[in-house]
């Protein structure tokens, strides 16, 4: 049987080697220079699928006389929203003022400042779709369409047709470190997942820090010869044992603890969190995101893309409270990170973007929840964000032109790839290589839809 | 509570003495052993036994929660085979009695029992394979109601741990406890509810998780494509919605001693789901797959049992099943003739019977493949299956009652019984690549293998070296700190290894290793704890 190769590039030095564990703090004054030169991008997964048609709802004119056909009684988020603005809808012929669900009251005041984009109707695409080429077959769908686990998987991967180990944000990474100019002397991963180890920040090449939040990254045990411990633990784990499963099981502690040695040193010299984030679990992942923003100087980090979650918002049953209660913690925890990015100075430098499984029916079920379905809307935040909505906005009816039967599950207008592309050329990707983060983007007429100013 | 169907154990253990008689001449491929027989680990192997201790040891770790001294003689003496047998007839270990009132944390009661049960049980393949199909038939704890609602569940899947499949399936699909989990309770007929239709949890995962699987599977387990590489969808949308209408009509059991009313009972969630008003069943027709027709007109009892048993014939069944099995208990790469025997187990028990789960884990089990020794076998222990063997292995005293392994649990992503979501713990599918991707291969279990999860399992080691394991745990060290104090640190040393790894020893440079360490200190504890936790965290991760 074929034997497991190499591991993937963690740090950019060389990985293991006591050298680069010797070097860290004396390559810093140079990245000192470059500090000015951050940008990050967040990646907010609603894991579960979230209803976004009622996360982002018409509050005017015929798209909203639609709505109340299917959600008033049931699951109306329409009478209590928060206004945002007003979109022309192609599918109407009209003018359609919409509103942000209520428990989303911070993300309205960032939109009021300009500092939000809503991006309608997005899903995974291997190509354009239309009613007509999906219901005939005639157009390639992606594989296995409504199941979670596949379309966690393509919408983090960018492969809807086939299986891939590695992600979109792991695949940026590579591209980025390609340039030899970003992160060069990074002490740090340029991706990182404070939930758990998703496809999306796997690399082909580069490998992300997988961390929980409020992490610790050394060994419990304070004797005064626990250095010997240490020693002899790091040796045992870089040794070769023959066993592929284990050298990759035992390569990942050993780079915990590499890993663990950079980030305290750098935390010596770190300014404290001055906000106080929501004691959630988001709330927790967003602070670990700002603490590594901050430490972006000390770790030589120029370019970074961030994977957090939460989860629960497969309501298939009583959906309007959980529903709300997740996004009201969606919107505590964005909150308290822009407020703390902004008093860094740093709120232009850090994008953060939403993304779901998929969108949820337009009809309502027995139970008063949703089921699975296909585009949905969502949310891109920060400083560099061209405010206001694109892309295009479904006609709200179940059996309508964008559903694909007679439930209303949104058929995607615009890809994921696009929505990606977007954020990855604003992260400093080079065009001519977005297809190698983004195998299907050349299948679409538009790789940048213009919400990040450049 | 259900029968267990004893007829299909019966048969089961019919074939597994048929299984006997094939085993007596040793598979050609284990001939000599190579290094795998390699037994030279602690007693030498008389001819007294059938087996030597590295055998024994990993088939203890494949079919058990882990070797003990206990255990490892057992098996030497009667044979992996006769081993088998005895835990077919083993009786359940006990679960609590959940409260009457719902109490925060109120799983830990469950959690409790269920490392202790995998620790101390005598029912160790049962617990196993209840665990195992706990992670095919998902319910989380996570949320109200908790204990009440998992502890009917968990006993459901110990009672029929060794059953058939199908009525597995049954029972699965009326516990009023995944009822609650995936909807499919108090979901009604569109006609009986304004024309809403009906939830497509229950429906859509029962498919894709539970039996078939989103696409068209080959007798390996391997997915079948197209001329230009495509797969092929087991399913439709519409099927979902088609099965969704003929599973509606259910709601939760009577509660004793309370009068039913109206079409919905109040949550209870001891025994089966229940049809309290024909009306909330859709008896039109509908079309399941391959284009299998339901007529109109049947009984929501009737529809449930005709649309159960058309998935049960499906063709990716015992595929589907066998590959997860596999990983479960062997390795996360098998070989496709591996999971083609194993899926024939499942298809006909050699009696004519199909979904016999006794049979299939025998041939999981007994497999010519599952004894192998190659760089790519084996599987990451999940966190529990790490906790518990080495629980085992140091005689720790876990307390029925309560203890807190929970939390030692969740530290390493794994919180027993309160899985994020259907998904279980971790995709059983991750990381197991083939042809080009082999060099990203993994295996499921590394799904939750992250940076800090990696570091908590080293700290659950060093906090077992100091018997500090919290509430409800404890482990006696005293023989092993008395070598340590009396500064034989060898004897120390190969104790441990002798315990742990199968071969009774570890390569030389890691044995330098590890006295280096231990040199550095003449505290007699810590001597003991750097032993253990350097053999544990850098060797035990992997399920040989």
């Amino acid at each position: 049987m074929k034997k497991m190769s190499s591991r993937r590039r963690f740090l950019r030095q060389a990985v293991g080697s006591s050298l680069a564990m010797s070097l860290p703090l004396g390559s810093m004054s140079a990245l000192a220079q470059n500090a000015g030169d951050y940008r990050a991008l967040v990646c907010l997964y609603l894991y579960g699928g979230n209803d976004a048609d009622n996360m982002i709802v018409p509050l005017t004119g015929p798209a909203h006389a639609d709505y109340t056909i299917e959600r008033t009684g049931v699951l109306d988020t329409s009478q209590s929203a928060w206004e945002l603005g007003d979109a022309h809808h192609s599918g109407y012929g009209q003018t359609i003022t919409w509103g942000v669900h209520n428990a989303m009251p911070k993300l309205a005041g960032l939109w009021a400042q300009g500092k939000v984009a809503a991006v309608a109707n997005v899903g995974t695409l291997v190509e354009p779709v239309s009613q007509d080429t999906y219901r005939s077959g005639s157009a390639l769908r992606p594989m296995r369409l409504f199941s979670h686990s596949d379309q966690q998987a393509q919408s983090q991967n960018a492969s809807p047709r086939m299986h891939a180990s590695s992600g979109w944000g792991g695949r940026i990474a590579d591209r980025l470190a390609s340039y030899n100019h970003y992160n060069s002397s990074a002490l740090f991963p340029t991706a990182a997942s404070f939930s758990g180890n998703p496809v999306m920040v796997a690399g082909e090449q580069s490998q992300a820090a997988t961390l929980s939040a409020n992490y610790r990254l050394s060994l419990l045990g304070t004797y005064s010869t626990v250095a010997s411990r240490n020693a002899a633990m790091e040796a045992l784990l870089a040794r070769d044992t023959g066993q592929g499963l284990l050298t990759r099981a035992n390569h990942r502690l050993l780079d915990t603890l590499e890993l663990g040695r950079q980030v305290e040193a750098a935390r010596q010299s770190a300014d404290p969190l001055a906000v106080p984030f929501p004691n959630t679990g988001i709330g927790s992942q967003l602070r670990n995101v700002a603490e590594l923003v901050s430490l972006s100087g000390e770790l030589g980090t120029q370019r970074q893309v961030f994977f957090v979650s939460l989860g629960g918002f497969d309501t298939h049953s009583g959906q309007a409270a959980p529903q709300a209660r997740l996004l009201g913690n969606v919107d505590d925890a964005l909150g308290a990170f822009y407020e703390q990015l902004a008093l860094f100075g740093m709120e232009s430098a850090v994008t953060t973007f939403t993304m779901s499984d998929f969108g949820r029916t337009f009809q309502v079920n027995g139970n008063v929840g949703t089921d699975h379905a296909w585009g949905a809307h969502h949310f891109v935040v920060g400083g560099a964000v061209n405010s206001g909505f694109y892309g295009d906005f479904p006609v709200l009816k179940r059996n309508g032109p964008d559903s694909t039967d007679q439930r209303g599950r949104w058929i995607p207008t615009t890809g994921l790839d696009q929505y990606g592309a977007t954020l990855a050329q604003w992260l400093g990707v080079q065009p001519q290589d977005l297809s190698l983060v983004f195998p299907n983007l050349p299948n679409f007429s538009s790789y940048n839809l213009g919400f990040m100013s450049v | 509570m259900v029968n267990l169907g004893s007829r299909f154990i019966i048969v089961a253990v019919t074939a597994m003495l048929t299984a006997v008689t094939a085993l007596a001449a040793p598979p050609p491929d284990k001939g000599g052993g190579g290094k795998g027989g390699g037994g030279n680990g602690g007693g030498g192997g008389g001819s007294a036994y059938v087996m030597d201790r590295a055998e024994a040891m990993r088939f203890l770790y494949r079919a058990s929660w882990g070797p003990t001294e206990a255990s490892i003689e057992q098996v030497r003496t009667i044979g992996a085979d006769a081993w088998i047998l005895e835990q077919l007839a083993a009786n359940s270990s006990t679960l609590p009695v959940p409260p009457n009132r719902d109490i925060s944390r109120a799983l830990r009661p469950a959690q409790s029992a269920f490392f202790a049960n995998a620790v101390h049980g005598s029912d160790q393949l049962r617990q196993r394979m209840a665990f195992f199909l706990h992670q095919i038939w998902v319910v989380s704890g996570s949320g109200g109601d908790s204990i009440q609602r998992m502890v009917p569940y968990m006993q459901l899947l110990q009672d029929q741990a060794f059953g058939n499949y199908r009525d597995l399936m049954r029972a699965m699909t009326l516990n009023p406890g995944m009822g609650d989990f995936l909807d499919m309770v108090n979901n009604r007929s569109a006609s009986s509810n304004n024309g809403r239709a009906p939830n497509e949890n229950y429906a859509r995962e029962l498919l894709q998780l539970f039996t078939v699987g989103p696409v068209m599977l080959n007798a390996d387990g391997s997915e079948k494509t197209d001329r230009s590489g495509h797969t092929q969808p087991t399913y439709t949308e519409e099927i979902v919605m088609d099965l969704a209408r003929a599973l509606t009509g259910w709601t939760y059991p009577a509660t004793p001693g309370e009068a039913e009313t109206g079409c919905q009972n109040p949550r209870y969630y001891a025994g089966e789901m229940k049809v309290r008003c024909a009306g909330r069943h859709d008896s039109e027709s509908k079309v399941l797959m391959n284009d299998f027709r339901v007529p109109a007109g049947l009984t929501a009892e009737e529809e449930l049992e005709v649309a159960l048993d058309h998935i049960f014939e499906h063709p990716n069944m015992g595929p589907f099943l066998a590959t997860r099995m596999i990983h479960h208990f062997v390795t996360s790469h098998p070989s496709s003739h591996y999971v083609k025997r194993v899926a024939k187990a499942f298809n006909d028990n050699g009696f004519g019977v199909r979904g016999d789960l006794a049979a299939m884990l025998i041939a999981t089990l007994t497999d010519r493949d599952a004894d192998t020794i190659d760089a790519m076998h084996g599987r990451l222990r999940e966190p529990v299956h790490y906790m518990i063997a080495l629980l085992r292995a140091f005689q720790a005293n876990v307390d029925w009652n309560d203890n807190r392994l929970d939390l030692r649990a969740r530290e390493m992503g794994q919180d027993p019984y309160e899985p994020p979501d259907v998904f279980s713990y971790f995709h059983l599918a991750h990381g197991t690549f083939h042809g080009d991707e082999m060099n990203m291969a993994d295996g499921p279990e590394f799904a939750i293998h992250t940076l800090t999860s990696a570091l908590a399992r080293a700290d659950f080691a060093y906090r077992l070296s100091r018997n500090a394991l919290g509430t409800g745990t404890s482990i006696d060290l005293t023989g092993l700190t008395s070598l340590a104090n009396a500064g034989e640190r060898e004897l120390l040393l190969n104790e441990i290894i002798r315990r742990l790894v199968p071969s009774g020893s570890l390569d030389p440079e890691d044995v330098g290793l590890v006295m280096e360490a231990m040199n550095s200190t003449n505290y007699g504890p810590t001597v003991l704890q750097y032993a253990i936790q350097l053999v544990t965290t850098p060797r035990f991760q992997v399920q040989p």
